[in-house]
C-alpha cells in the first residue's frame, strides 16, 4: 500500500483525466496497482459494440517489467486464449519502461482491429481464421453478442 | 497579443518540463547520464534497468552500464530550472497555467515534485546564473496582465531596476559598449580583447575567476564504482562475504542475498554519478529501508493476477 511511485501516481491521474478514448481503466479501491478496464471493440471490426473487461496489475518493479494484463470477457480472437492470457510482444520481449499503461492498452486496441492470426496463441482459433476467415469472423461476432453486449 | 505571447511562453515551459523528466521514473532526473545513443534518465534508473534487459529503454539500443556517461550540464540546467519554477509558480504560473489547457500537465502543479530537488545534494545556487535566470522572469511578468504586475515584482529580488544586470563574468564581451577611443589590449588569462583602461580590473576578475574553477575540481572525492558481479555464479558464503565487505547484513536466503547485493552495488555506482556523493552509511541505510518497505508490500500485492 505504503510507497506507490510517483510514475503510477502520474499515470493514474491522466488517465483519469485525459482518457484513451474508448478505454476506461480504474484503480481499485484497495489496491492502486490493480485496474479495472474496459474496452470497447473497434469500429468495423467483428468485436465493434462489445464492452470488454480486462483486468491490469503493475508488478512490484513496474515500469522495470510490464503490466500484467488479462481479458475477463470471453472473447473469440487468434491472439487471446481461453483464460484471456494476450499474445502481445510489448508485454513480453518487447516491453521498455518508455512505454506505459495508456500505450499498452491502446495496443490491446489495436490488436481487437488486426487480428494476427500467424502468432498465434488459441490454436483452433488461429487456425480457422486463416483456414476459413470469414466464418472466424462470423464466430466472433457471435461471441462478441453473447459475451460483451448488455451485461 | 499578450495573450497569445503568454500561451506561446507557457506551451513552451510545458515542453521543457517534459523533456527534464526521466522517462522511466517521470520525476525531475536525479543525477542525470546520457547513454551512447544519446537519451538521458537518472542514473539509478537506468542502472536499475540495464540489469533487466542491456538496452536503452526509448530507442532499444543495445546499452551497458560503461556505456552511460554522466551529464552535469542537464543537472544544472534541471536544478535551475526548478529554481525558476520555485519562484514563479506562485504567481504567474499557477494562475495562467491553470486556464490554458491541461495537456501532460498535471505533475507541474504538484509540491512533491519539489523533493528531488532535496533528494539532490543540491549546492548553494550560483549567484550569477540565478541573476540571469531573472531575465526569463522579466519576460513573464511583462507578459501578465496589468493587475499583476506590482505582485510579479515582488518574487524578484530586491533591486528594484528592470534593467538585465550583466554579471562580471561578461565584461569582456561587452567592448562594444566601451569607449572607442581606448585601444584594445589582449587578456592573459581568457585571450579576450579588453580596452586598456579596464584591463587591470578585467584581470582582477579573471585571475579570480580561474582560481574558483580549479578548486572545486581539486576537493572532489573520486569514488570509483564497484565491478559487476555475475552473482548467479558466486556461492552462497561468496556473497554473503562480500555482503559483510561493504557492510550490510547477511541473513537471509539466497535470492534476498543477492537482491541486498545487486540493490547496494546499484545504488552505489548510480551515487559515483553524483558530484557530492552521500556517505556509504546513508547508502546502506537507504538499501535497508527500501528492503523492509518492499517486504511488507509483497505479501498483499501478490494475490491478484497469476
Amino acid at each position: 500500500m505504503a510507497a506507490l511511485p510517483r510514475r503510477i501516481i502520474k499515470e493514474t491521474q491522466r488517465l483519469m483525466q485525459e482518457p484513451v478514448p474508448g478505454i476506461s481503466a480504474v484503480p481499485d479501491d484497495t489496491n492502486a496497482r490493480y485496474f479495472h478496464v474496459i474496452v470497447t471493440g473497434p469500429e468495423d471490426s467483428p468485436f465493434e459494440g462489445g464492452l470488454f473487461k480486462l483486468e491490469l496489475f503493475l508488478p512490484e518493479d513496474y515500469p522495470m517489467s510490464a503490466p500484467k494484463v488479462r481479458f475477463i470477457t470471453k472473447i473469440y480472437h487468434p491472439n487471446i486464449d481461453r483464460l484471456g492470457r494476450i499474445c502481445l510482444d510489448i508485454l513480453k520481449d518487447k516491453w521498455s519502461p518508455a512505454l506505459q499503461i495508456r500505450t499498452v492498452l491502446l495496443s490491446i486496441q489495436a490488436l481487437l482491429s488486426a487480428p494476427n492470426p500467424d502468432d498465434p496463441l488459441a490454436n483452433d482459433v488461429a487456425e480457422l481464421w486463416k483456414v476459413n476467415e470469414s466464418e472466424a469472423i462470423r464466430n466472433a461476432k457471435e461471441w462478441t453478442r453473447r459475451y460483451a453486449m448488455d451485461n | 497579443m499578450k495573450g497569445a505571447l503568454n500561451s506561446i511562453f507557457i506551451y513552451s515551459l510545458q515542453h521543457i518540463d517534459k523533456l527534464l523528466q526521466c522517462g522511466i521514473c517521470y520525476e525531475y532526473m536525479n543525477t542525470s547520464v546520457i547513454t551512447s545513443c544519446s537519451h538521458n534518465y537518472c542514473s539509478l534508473c537506468i542502472r536499475k534497468y540495464l540489469h533487466y534487459k542491456t538496452q536503452c529503454p526509448t530507442c532499444f539500443e543495445e546499452t551497458f552500464e560503461k556505456d552511460l556517461r554522466k551529464n552535469n550540464l542537464l543537472d544544472e540546467i534541471i536544478i535551475h530550472y526548478l529554481n525558476f519554477k520555485d519562484k514563479s509558480e506562485k504567481k504567474f504560473y499557477q494562475k495562467e497555467i491553470l486556464t490554458v489547457e491541461n495537456r501532460n500537465f498535471e505533475n507541474v502543479h504538484s509540491p512533491n515534485n519539489f523533493e528531488c530537488k532535496k533528494k539532490q545534494n543540491v549546492p548553494d545556487t550560483n549567484e550569477i546564473l540565478d541573476k540571469n535566470l531573472e531575465s526569463p522572469m522579466s519576460m513573464a511578468s511583462n507578459t501578465t496582465p496589468r493587475g499583476q504586475k506590482n505582485d510579479q515584482q515582488n518574487i524578484s529580488t530586491p533591486s528594484t531596476s528592470t534593467e538585465l544586470r550583466i554579471p562580471s563574468m561578461f565584461t569582456p564581451k561587452r567592448k562594444g559598449f566601451q569607449n572607442e577611443e581606448n585601444e584594445l589590449v589582449e587578456c592573459p588569462v581568457c585571450k579576450v580583447d579588453v580596452p586598456q583602461n579596464n584591463i587591470n580590473k578585467h584581470l582582477d576578475d579573471c585571475l579570480k575567476r580561474e582560481n574558483t574553477k580549479v578548486q572545486p575540481k581539486k576537493c572532489e572525492p573520486k569514488r570509483k564504482p564497484l565491478p559487476k558481479l555475475v552473482l548467479s555464479l558466486m556461492k552462497d558464503n561468496i556473497i554473503r562475504k562480500k555482503l559483510k565487505e561493504f557492510g550490510l547484513l547477511t541473513q537471509g536466503d539466497r535470492k534476498t542475498l543477492e537482491t541486498r547485493l545487486q540493490r547496494y552495488i546499484i545504488l552505489y555506482n548510480a551515487e559515483c554519478d553524483k558530484i557530492n556523493p552521500r556517505s556509504i552509511s546513508e547508502l546502506i541505510k537507504q538499501c535497508e529501508e527500501e528492503e523492509n518497505l518492499e517486504r511488507k508490500i509483497q505479501k498483499p500485492s501478490n494475490v491478484n493476477i497469476l
